[in-house]
């Protein structure tokens, strides 16, 4: 009697359950390309293209946007072809990492979007000579001036900054001189105007075998410029100093389009320029890096290979797609003929100070063949001169001990 | 039976019984399929057929009474223990980092398309997919001198100009015995049209890269299924399975190709934490700090815990109100009381600085870090064992108290003669427990130092307040480099030192033999 009990449920459950299973093999042949964005990008996708069903005619696009960069690179990480992404879309260390991976898929790009992308950009994307992404808009950072507290004309040296900063230090209540917001990422720009930096340049071409950061040139300027009796004169600030910039405790900074806003609603008024140099005519140098959209090797598990192809080179890689992405996240579009119809003046004055950049080669800075990566050394090195007050020179030559070794590696493996 | 108990018998009972049962059974039926519909998941699909089928066995047979009431709990044991460990354990066996993380079937196709050249002196074209003879086949139009091809996968033709129709941008869209497909359609069988090879020149041929774009690739490296091996045909290298989850060169076996896969090598990665130095140094002087950490946190908060149980036992002036606030860090969330704590160790602008002047940067010296760490960490479990120890306190019979009295003894051997053995037989358990939640402590030293400070300078991979669990999460997720296998390693060897620390405590304290 029990044993049949226990038949008839089973039955009944298997009748139950089969009205769910019927209902999968419909959801599998609805052939839409899923896209992953972050919290800044997907916002924006969402109203440019989700729905979307005659980008790539066959296709629907579905936008899904996460919380942040970061709970974006967590998910992609983990993610498998059962519920990854067709498309996605992030910054240029992707490629590299999805490209070892096999997350990504090579894209073959046409001579028009081959004509229409920099050289960098596309390098960018690169991997072992491949290319696996197009270029959407452009991850740089400009240099900004507090105009209330430093007047609408931007410091023509980095000694007017300095000086400025020591004159009103205390009558102004000063925290800092300038801010790099972004960390070590976004302090390049001093690093450079000071006559640093990662890499040499011989012409356009990088030379790797070459570290800047322990220069004698830079090692004087830090000393100048930086330091007063070898401790630091609190000039320099990268560690969560915007909100000090907001608050008009910090006259200088350097940020990029996304923070903005921001600064904007904090009632701050700011001129956008390039970070100024030694000189009147030499300027730092930023790092210029570029974000991507990329096909996934889940695509064609998907079976929307093709369609996730289109949408990327077609779409995202277009005048029309740039500009329109552009116009929302007032980041300088990649495509040259985009580039060239951008009318906002923020977008172009970041467009412009990127101009002075340096092409940011991430799989260089993120190899750790040394024991640590170019971040994580740089952020060793301003804790130990600028906290701890440990000797410049020393701390510099151990830095560049190590990225020697990181650089020396990728070039010879790339 | 419950219902039975309850009075709930019957034919009611009955068919309560078997709907429930028909639900239950309907979710982990479709709970199945929908597994078996992802990859890699025979585990998983393993799991809810065996939840599935002992599930029904036991409430539908009579001999299994007793396990009719521990089956939820057992499940939930399986599926949140044990299924996890084993996982655990067998990707410690695989080379599973970043460049191999995909299984070699689905590498092998990526390693082949990797081997595609793009051919720079040939055109792109602009491309038309369509029928020919029930044949796929393609309409090219090149974008460089738009000079027009029909390609078959046996052949392809140059049109003659006026023999195709083309659109107003010069794409051809048609011509005779070519029938185009619509891009609906093509969207619906694309799985046939990325495979697509329109023969070109010599070894060259056009592939769709787009429902209406082709170039023309070479494919440079071959795969030889015999050898399981690719060679690169313009350098004539011949790359073999290395068996670590890549193929190498043989001339150079640091040369390999990409994507690498998931590779079964069961002792790699426990080699590699005894014998790579780059893993070994950190490992040990983690270790060492894991070790003391839980120790050292354990007994600074039962010590605290029971001097205030002890204070707080005697008759005081408002010792309810004492009581009540005593309760209150335990009461705030954790993360954010140690948040909080963060905020007010910083140099710069925390509450701790600015009350006694200093500039002091507590979290960039190994030593004080270290001290932030237990003082949060005493913080925060103090009331968790002033509550313990307040009640074992007041469990101990007070006759005790008053025999050892009237022997003459004082206060403080009472305590420490009396009490004390009395209490630690009570709260072993709970300190071992301690011990164990402490080892794998991760909220405290994630949110408060980071692991931090590390010292990359000088050379230093794990940071100074890193402990087992937090070295293990940077491994396997801190960077762009992440290394899964290493770290299921790492978490098998932490399961094991804190399962025998706490096993042989456990017999130590003969707990398990009153239990």
């Amino acid at each position: 009697m029990k044993k049949r009990y226990g038949v008839a449920s089973v039955i009944a459950a298997a009748a139950l359950a089969a009205s769910a299973v019927v209902g999968a093999p419909a959801q599998a042949a609805n052939r839409t390309i899923v896209v992953w964005a972050d919290e800044q990008r997907g916002p924006q996708l969402q109203k440019l293209i989700d729905g979307n069903t005659s980008i790539a005619p066959g296709y629907k696009i579905e936008v899904k946007f996460f919380s942040a960069l970061d709970a974006l690179q967590s998910a992609w990480d983990k993610s498998t072809a059962a519920g990854g992404p067709d498309v996605l879309t992030g910054p240029a260390s992707m490629a590299s990492a999805g490209a070892k991976s096999g997350k990504l898929s090579r894209i073959i790009p046409s001579s028009t979007l081959k004509s229409e992308i920099p050289t960098a950009g596309l390098a960018a994307m690169s991997y072992k000579g491949g290319i696996y992404g197009v270029p959407l808009d452009v991850d740089t950072t400009g240099f900004i001036w507090n105009t209330g507290l430093y007047g609408a004309t931007a410091p023509a040296t980095f000694a007017d900054m300095v000086d400025y900063y020591k004159a009103n230090k205390s009558a102004k209540g000063f925290t800092g001189g300038i801010c790099a917001f972004e960390g070590t990422w976004g302090s390049h720009a001093v690093l450079t105007a000071l006559g640093g930096g990662a890499w040499d340049y011989k012409g356009s071409n990088a030379n790797y075998s070459k570290v800047l950061l322990n220069s004698s040139k830079f090692k004087a300027n830090v000393d100048k410029y930086l330091l007063t009796d070898g401790k630091s004169n609190g000039f320099f600030q990268w560690d969560g100093c915007g909100d000090a910039f907001k608050a008009g405790k910090i006259p200088f900074g350097i940020t990029g389009a996304w923070n903005f806003d921001g600064i904007t609603k904090a009632g701050i008024k700011y001129g956008i320029g390039a970070t100024p140099g030694l000189t009147a005519s030499t300027k730092g140098a930023q790092w210029v890096n570029y974000s991507g959209a990329y096909v996934t090797s889940y695509a064609k598990d998907h079976g929307v290979d093709l369609g996730a192809r289109k949408l990327v080179t077609q779409w995202f890689a277009s005048t029309e797609g740039q500009l329109a992405m552009s116009q929302l996240s007032k980041r300088p579009p990649a495509s040259k003929t985009a580039t060239a119809k951008v009318t906002d003046p923020q977008t172009l004055a970041v467009g412009r100070a990127a101009a002075t950049g340096t092409p940011q080669v991430s799989p260089a800075l993120d190899n750790k063949t040394g024991g640590a990566n170019w971040y994580d050394v740089l952020g060793g090195v301003y804790t130990d001169i600028f906290t701890k007050g440990k000797s410049a020179d020393a701390t510099l030559d151990a830095a560049a001990a190590i990225l020697a070794k990181n650089f020396a590696n990728y070039d010879a493996t790339n | 039976m419950m219902y039975r108990l309850a009075g709930f018998t019957g034919l009611k009972a009955q068919i309560f019984k078997i709907s429930f049962m028909a639900i239950i059974d309907a979710l982990l039926i479709w709970m199945f399929f929908a597994s078996m519909a992802k990859e890699d998941s025979s585990t998983l699909s393993a799991v809810i057929a065996a939840i599935f089928f002992f599930t029904n066995l036991i409430y539908f047979a009579k001999f299994t009474l007793p396990l009719k009431f521990l089956l939820p709990g057992l499940i939930l044991l399986i599926t949140f223990v044990v299924v996890p460990v084993a996982y655990t354990i067998q990707m410690s066996g695989y080379v599973f980092k970043t460049g191999n993380e995909i299984s070699k079937a689905d590498a092998l196709p990526q390693i082949e398309a990797n081997g595609l050249t793009l051919d720079d002196t040939a055109p792109t074209f602009d491309l038309v997919l369509g029928k020919v003879d029930g044949k796929w086949a393609a309409l090219l139009t090149s974008q460089v001198d738009q000079s027009v091809l029909l390609a078959t996968e046996e052949k392809s033709v140059v049109l003659p100009a006026g023999s195709y129709r083309a659109d107003d941008l010069g794409i051809a869209r048609s011509t005779d015995g070519f029938d185009p497909v619509t891009e609906d359609f093509a969207a619906n069988n694309e799985e046939s049209i990325i495979n697509l090879r329109f023969p070109y020149k010599d070894n060259s041929f056009i592939s769709p890269q787009g429902i209406d774009i082709a170039a023309v690739l070479t494919q440079s490296l071959v795969y030889d299924k015999e050898r399981d091996a690719f060679t690169d045909t313009a350098s004539g290298i011949t790359y073999i399975d290395n068996g670590r989850g890549n193929y190498a060169a043989e001339s150079d076996p640091s040369m390999t190709l990409t994507p690498g896969w998931r590779a079964w090598n069961a002792f790699e990665n426990y080699t590699k934490l005894l014998s790579d130095p780059n893993v070994r140094g950190p490992f040990i002087g983690v270790f060492i700090w894991t070790v003391s950490f839980a120790l050292i946190s354990v007994l600074m908060m039962f010590a605290v815990g029971l001097l205030l149980a002890v204070i707080l036992n005697q008759k005081i002036a408002l010792r309810r109100f004492y009581r009540s606030i005593l309760i209150l860090p335990y009461a705030i969330p954790s993360f954010m009381s140690i948040l909080i704590w963060a905020g007010m160790f910083n140099r710069q602008f925390g509450a701790i600085n600015a009350l006694f002047g200093t500039e002091i940067d507590f979290f960039n010296s190994p030593t004080l870090a270290k001290m932030v760490i237990l003082i949060v960490n005493l913080w925060l479990g103090f009331p968790y064992f002033y509550l313990i120890s307040s009640g074992a306190l007041q469990s101990i019979p007070s006759e005790l108290e008053e025999a050892a009295a009237i022997d003459g003894a004082n206060n403080r051997q009472i305590m420490s003669k009396i009490k004390l053995p009395l209490i630690l037989q009570i709260l072993s358990p709970l300190l071992i427990a301690s011990f164990a939640f402490n080892f794998n402590n991760f909220n405290i030293i994630y949110l408060l130092t980071g692991g931090g400070p590390t010292n990359v300078l000088q050379g230093e991979t794990a940071g100074a307040t890193d402990i087992l669990i937090t070295y293990t999460y940077k491994t396997a997720f801190g960077s762009q480099e992440q290394n899964l296998g290493l770290a299921s390693a790492i978490s098998m060897v932490i399961f094991l030192i804190v399962g025998s620390i706490s096993l042989w405590s456990l017999r130590r304290s003969k707990v398990l033999e009153t239990m």
